[in-house]
């Protein structure tokens, strides 16, 4: 925003699109900022239909939920949830692989050095097992069990978080109800022209296929890839980062549930791409992530299909994308969120996190006026961090792998990566330690989670560890692998759990 | 796998109080691992008087042993809720905590100053718990932090410091070596990767740590920042703000400890303790530049301009990684440097403004009731 501008006070935001984006936006804003007479209207189109993004979630969402007084039981009733502790990772690193990326930690630190580097000393001594089994949720997990953390400090189920796998068509809904409670006025129809101020070059009104205008002082862009006011209309630009992420499509279809219901979410690693399995309590979501550099449509669509547990449900259908995002996610007097604002494949089930960051940047930078450079400038640095490190904790998932069965595995694991992923592998590869930074989304545990599961071994461990005897160690480590498999055992059954508390489909 | 060869003796450089931290620690930190600790000393007095220990360096004096009720007890030390930092207007005091109380997820001074705007006449420093106990007396102040559960860091007699941290040093085996160091050769034929020399004696060591108030292994080495280098450490003093010394020897020596790559140099540890370290050190010159330099000085700062931007346009103040300072340091240097926000979070606004006003008369008679107390005891 220029200097120039008149001052003008924001008292009406237009979101447009009514997908996960758009009424998550306009749910957040509206109980939050409500009550200091904010007006927010949401326009959508029932002829336009929605992505429905990111079925499997990070226990942020919970946080987000709650924030705006979300009841648990009742969106899990709308959405058909399930609980989720991890995501567990098949074929990556090796055909034959499996690991959980789990939401808690890895053990008990001790005289200050991490878990994990204790448990690389032993890691060659048969009894001491698989890292997994030094975490919670991962062996609640494998067991398919579940009960909600403690917040007790000192007890080991205070050591993990838990998000949820729910239908993402409905979750919209749910919080158009929600949102609409708090005052979001709704309009149904199509946007077919948008105005800019001459001067300015901010979006003054936009006017719908009846003739309408509504004019607003902040736009949310939620209208998905196609970036109606972002991009159509503001030519914000584009980063692509297919160099690295070269997935450019995906196929998705539901179908029957089969087997028991798990507690996570499954990314299965295939020749071109890698396949989703995301249990909820009515239907399995399935889909397959693909570079069409590497693949055609049909075989993709056919190793999904090939691939379901149970009977499929629906046609699938195919989404296509850039990963990248948005050159600037906030411009002029528009702010894009949800896939408007850029792409990050699923593999971290990242997208409705993306969204409630957005969200609540915006809130916390929310301008007064319409003088916002430093607010916009702020936002778009923060956003720009956010997309980054997310983005290089998804390319080690490609890169740091011994598949050398296809052409995309072969470009992945040969591809130059950028400079503050390698410098992390190789601080890994040589001592087992961790780079870390105060601000973004995966923390330590996750890091050591992936690395390890892919096989990304440390060639030495910290020296430190040898003050302790390996006696004590050992004795150390066995202790703490039963109190895990005791502490899981005693969880529920996942299904179980939901039943008796009145969760489930069709109970609450 | 294995674990890296353990280093077989560091040797520490400096005296006083400094060189008395670095052997403290890393005997702690490494001595069981069967690392030799050895401090090379000149024999200088160094500096005197009190030295202040910021909140976050009490976890490593508790590595230590050191307690703060116990130092405060034997009238060495004293606990601190702020610290005064000079500044180019005079001495700016920044508390360890914030004033107030936080609600709904917004800061407090976001209200406070909404209310300022709205005529409530009132000054911020008057919803501060910090500034109200740091008149106080030490066991009083003692006693109210941890029932309140603020932040303290402490002021401490930089001699008496010294010699307790000796203490440790010596019951953990540390040895010193008399005699200012004039060499340093790097061997190549020999067991040990390097020499260190005085005028009297020779001694071969794996690493050496540099936290010498001058620059004389700096010199030998030849090596020209602060930082880490192959098998050099030196961890200066870095800016003239109360507690930035002893906090740059806390973080330097800590982060070392959990780096430390074994008898082989590794580049990628040195590399990641430069990166903080060096972080770090901007955000310390962010602050120091803040309270001293003038405005278009502060605007070469990339970090440091953001934050006078943000904050004044709409009172928050971002935070970049690894930040030495709190938030509400910052928002006190930068009041006291005649930034002040255009208006507060929005978010503030959600509460009713007659609530506001009532809530923070409230606030205010809490804390001058606790003031008044704190001043009769």
């Amino acid at each position: 925003m220029s200097d120039e501008s008149s001052d003008k006070h924001v008292e009406r935001v237009i979101i447009i699109g009514g997908g996960t984006a758009g009424w998550m936006t306009a749910a957040g804003l509206a109980s939050m900022l409500g009550s200091t007479g904010l007006a927010i209207t949401l326009i959508e189109s029932e002829a336009i239909g929605i992505v429905g993004v990111g079925e499997a979630t990070l226990p942020h969402i919970k946080y987000f939920n709650d924030t705006i007084g979300v009841d648990e039981a009742e969106f899990i009733a709308a959405t058909s949830a399930t609980f989720k502790l991890g995501i567990e990772f098949v074929d990556w690193a090796r055909k034959g692989d499996s690991y959980i990326h789990p939401f808690g930690e890895f053990g008990l630190a001790n005289e200050g050095v991490p878990f994990h580097q204790y448990w690389s000393k032993m890691s060659g001594a048969l009894d001491t097992g698989p890292l997994d089994d030094y975490s919670l949720p991962v062996v609640a997990c494998r067991k398919g069990r579940f009960q909600r953390p403690s917040d007790d400090p000192r007890s080991v189920l205070s050591t993990y978080r838990y998000a949820y796998q729910f239908d993402a068509m409905q979750y919209a809904p749910f919080l158009r109800k929600h949102g609409e409670a708090r005052g979001v006025t709704r309009i149904e129809g199509k946007v077919t022209g948008v105005d800019q101020e001459s001067e300015s070059g901010n979006i003054a009104s936009v006017t719908l296929e009846t003739g309408q205008r509504v004019e607003g002082d902040l736009f949310v862009d939620c209208t998905g890839f196609i970036g109606l006011l972002i991009e159509k209309t503001l030519k914000t630009g584009y980063e692509s980062w297919s160099q690295y992420l070269p997935c450019d499509r995906a196929v998705a279809a539901p179908c029957e549930s089969a087997g028991p219901l798990l507690p996570y979410t499954r990314a299965t690693a295939d020749c071109a791409g890698w396949r989703w399995r995301i249990p909820l309590q009515h239907r399995t979501g399935n889909g397959h992530v693909y570079s069409s550099g590497f693949i055609g449509d049909e075989d993709a669509e056919r190793a999904l299909v090939d691939n379901l547990d149970g009977k499929l449900l629906a046609d699938p259908r195919i989404l296509r994308f850039v990963t990248g995002k948005r050159r600037k996610l906030w411009n002029h007097n528009c702010i894009a969120i949800g896939l408007s604002g850029g792409f990050l494949e699923p593999l971290e089930s990242t997208s409705i996190y993306l969204i409630q960051e957005g969200i609540t940047k915006l809130l916390e930078l929310f301008p007064d006026t319409d003088s916002f450079t430093v607010e916009m400038e702020e936002y778009n640095r923060r956003m720009d961090l956010e997309f980054e490190r997310i983005r290089d904790f998804l390319i080690l998932h490609y890169h740091a792998t011994e598949r050398d069965d296809s052409d995309f595995w072969n470009y992945l694991r040969t591809m130059k990566i950028p400079g503050s992923l390698a410098d992390k592998l190789e601080l890994f590869r040589n001592s087992g330690r961790i780079a870390a930074y105060d601000h973004g989304l995966f923390l330590v545990p996750s890091w050591i989670a992936v690395l390890l599961g892919q096989r990304i071994g440390p060639t030495n461990y910290d020296w430190r560890v040898d003050q302790l005897s390996e006696e004590h160690i050992r004795q150390h480590l066995s202790g703490l692998r039963n109190h895990m498999e005791q502490a899981a055992s005693d969880m529920f059954d996942h299904a179980n759990f939901l039943t008796q508390n009145g969760l489930a489909r069709g109970v609450a | 796998m294995s674990s890296a060869k353990p280093l077989r003796r560091i040797v520490i450089v400096g005296d006083g109080m400094r060189a008395a931290m670095a052997a403290a620690y890393l005997a702690k930190a490494c001595g069981r691992a069967g690392a030799d600790i050895v401090v090379m000393s000149g024999g200088e007095a160094g500096k005197t008087g009190q030295v202040v220990v910021r909140p976050s360096a009490l976890r490593f004096n508790a590595e230590l042993g050191l307690n703060p009720a116990e130092l405060c007890k034997k009238n060495i030390a004293s606990p601190l809720f702020a610290a005064e930092m000079p500044s180019s207007n005079g001495p700016v005091t920044l508390p360890y905590a914030a004033s107030g109380v936080a609600s709904n997820g917004v800061e407090f001074h976001h209200y406070w100053l909404r209310a300022s705007q709205a005529g409530f006449d009132s000054a911020l420093h008057e919803y501060s718990l910090p500034l109200t106990l740091q008149n106080a007396r030490s066991g009083i102040a003692l006693e109210s932090a941890a029932g309140f559960k603020i932040p303290f860091g402490l002021r401490i007699d930089r001699a008496s410091y010294a010699q307790l941290l000796v203490n440790v040093a010596s019951a953990a085996g540390v040895r010193a070596s008399k005699g200012k160091l004039s060499a340093v050769q790097k061997l190549t034929e020999s067991d040990w990767p390097m020499r260190l020399s005085t005028s009297d004696v020779e001694v071969d060591a794996d690493f050496l740590v540099d936290v010498s108030e001058g620059s004389s292994a700096e010199n030998a080495v030849g090596a020209s920042r602060s930082g880490w280098s192959g098998r050099y450490l030196r961890i200066d003093s870095g800016v003239d703000l109360p507690g930035i010394e002893v906090f740059r020897l806390q973080r330097g020596l800590t982060r070392f400890a959990s780096l430390i790559p074994g008898r082989g140099n590794a580049h990628s540890d040195s590399g990641e303790f430069n990166r903080i370290f060096h972080a770090e050190e901007n955000r310390i010159t962010d602050m120091a530049c803040l309270l001293t330099a003038d405005e278009a000085e502060a605007r070469q700062r990339p970090a440091l301009a953001r934050k006078i931007d943000l904050f004044t346009a709409c009172g928050r103040i971002p935070s970049e990684d690894y930040e030495v300072f709190q938030p509400c340091e910052w928002l006190a240097a930068l009041m006291a440097r005649g930034h002040f926000p255009e208006r507060a979070e929005r978010l503030a606004e959600r509460m009713p403004e007659t609530e506001l006003r009532i809530w923070l008369e409230s606030l205010r008679r809490q804390i001058a009731d606790l003031r008044k107390q704190v001043e009769a005891a």
